[in-house]
């Protein structure tokens, strides 16, 4: 019986040193710093035209029914990188598409009816892209049918903030025929800017 | 009976007395004073200091840019440890301040790539002997090209003995990121923030 109590006492004195043993593995040494908050932030390239986003009407604003020889006035687009990056470059496009009045007795292909416009002002900042565009259907004047099929792009860039115009301005030719009459165009701008 | 008796108390004496006797043979005494037991110290730095630092801060990048910095890592203790490093989980943030493009829960995190390296021998350049840090939470080493992952499959990792520093060793941590050419305007405005945490530990505490 004595036997019995003293393996007892051996084999608790045994488990007590093994959980000493255990546990003093926790009292290593460490210690531990921090990189905080290490951050990347991307930056914006926000193109605005006239302050919004989309679509900005220039020439249609009124709806222009234009008689032959007359002239839709001076449209002006404002173009802001409203972002906090750098625009490199502006590409700038042009297109249209056939809108024509519902009574129209003689039905003009929308390439027939661009090409009765003539445009005498086409200027992007202080740079004239009348310059840039050539007399493709060769009717004797830069028209808007010339200029959807010009590559405009590579304009000046835009700095963050920074604001740059467009102005267009139209003419109908004056020996267009009434055969025009009740035909249009809806004619699209499309500005891209670059990183 | 009685005579016998007195006889071997004597005996007994005597025996007692030689016994005594034994004390007064020669002897010497020396000793070993001052035994000193100090502990070392294991004293992780970053930067110089025992505050965190940040790293890494970078604004307004766009697709195309890339760039990198580091810490220091600097054992300042007595005792050489092992470096384990981990990561918090990936904090995104749209954009705010109504941008075109911004909104959604914020996708930089998982289009912006970085790596992580330990810059060994400090030469601000990935090379020989350094220690790279791979998003599968494994470690890997020079010439291996660096692995780069985005931060959100960087986040929420560890990578245990790293390496051993030993006393007064310095080494740093390098972080480089690139946001790739083809993501798209998602990212714009958004941000992504990340913790890192060193701890050197005496070794096998593993």
């Amino acid at each position: 019986m004595a036997t019995i109590k003293s393996l007892a006492i051996i084999m608790l004195l045994l488990a007590v040193l093994s959980t000493n043993i255990t546990s003093g593995t926790w009292a290593l040494f460490n210690d531990d710093e921090a990189s905080n908050a290490d951050q990347i932030v991307s930056g914006t390239l926000d193109l605005k035209t006239d302050d919004e986003d989309g679509t900005s009407q220039t020439l249609d604003e009124k709806n222009l029914s234009l008689e032959p020889g007359e002239s839709s006035g001076l449209g002006v687009v404002a173009l802001k990188n409203a972002g906090s990056v750098v625009g490199s470059s502006l590409d700038i496009s042009f297109s249209y598409i056939e809108s024509d009045n519902i009574t129209n007795d003689v039905d003009m292909s929308a390439d027939e009816t661009a090409a009765i416009f003539e445009v005498i002002v086409l200027t992007y900042d202080v740079t004239n892209l009348l310059a840039s565009i050539s007399d493709d259907n060769i009717n004797g004047y830069i028209d808007l049918q010339d200029l959807a099929g010009t590559d405009l792009s590579g304009q000046s860039g835009l700095g963050a903030g920074a604001t740059k115009d467009l102005s267009i301005e139209v003419i109908t030719d004056n020996t267009t025929s009434t055969d025009f009459a009740d035909d249009g165009v809806d004619i699209t701008m499309a500005f891209t800017l670059n990183q | 009976m009685k005579k016998i008796l007195g006889l071997t108390i004597s005996a007994l004496l005597v025996i007692g007395a030689v016994g005594g006797g034994t004390y007064a043979f020669f002897t010497d005494t020396e000793s070993s004073p001052n035994n000193t037991l100090t502990a070392g110290t294991l004293d992780l730095n970053i930067d110089g200091g025992d505050i965190g630092v940040t790293t890494l801060s970078v604004g307004n990048v766009a697709p195309g840019d890339s760039g990198g910095d580091n810490s220091t890592l600097t054992n300042s203790g007595s005792l050489s440890g092992e470096l384990d490093i981990s990561t918090s989980a990936a904090a995104n943030t749209p954009g705010g301040g109504g941008g075109e493009y911004e909104g959604g829960s914020g996708e930089l995190g998982a289009s912006a790539n970085i790596t992580m390296f330990i810059d060994v021998d400090q030469d601000s350049a990935w090379s020989s002997g350094d220690i790279g840090l791979k998003s599968d939470n494994t470690t890997y080493s020079h010439p291996t090209a660096l692995a780069y992952d985005t931060i959100d499959n960087f986040a929420s990792k560890s990578w245990n003995a790293v390496e051993t520093m030993v006393a007064t060793a310095s080494d740093d941590f390098t972080v480089l990121w690139e946001i790739p050419t083809d993501v798209d305007n998602t990212i714009q405005g958004d941000s992504v923030s990340v913790n890192v945490t060193f701890v050197l530990e005496q070794a096998a505490v593993d």
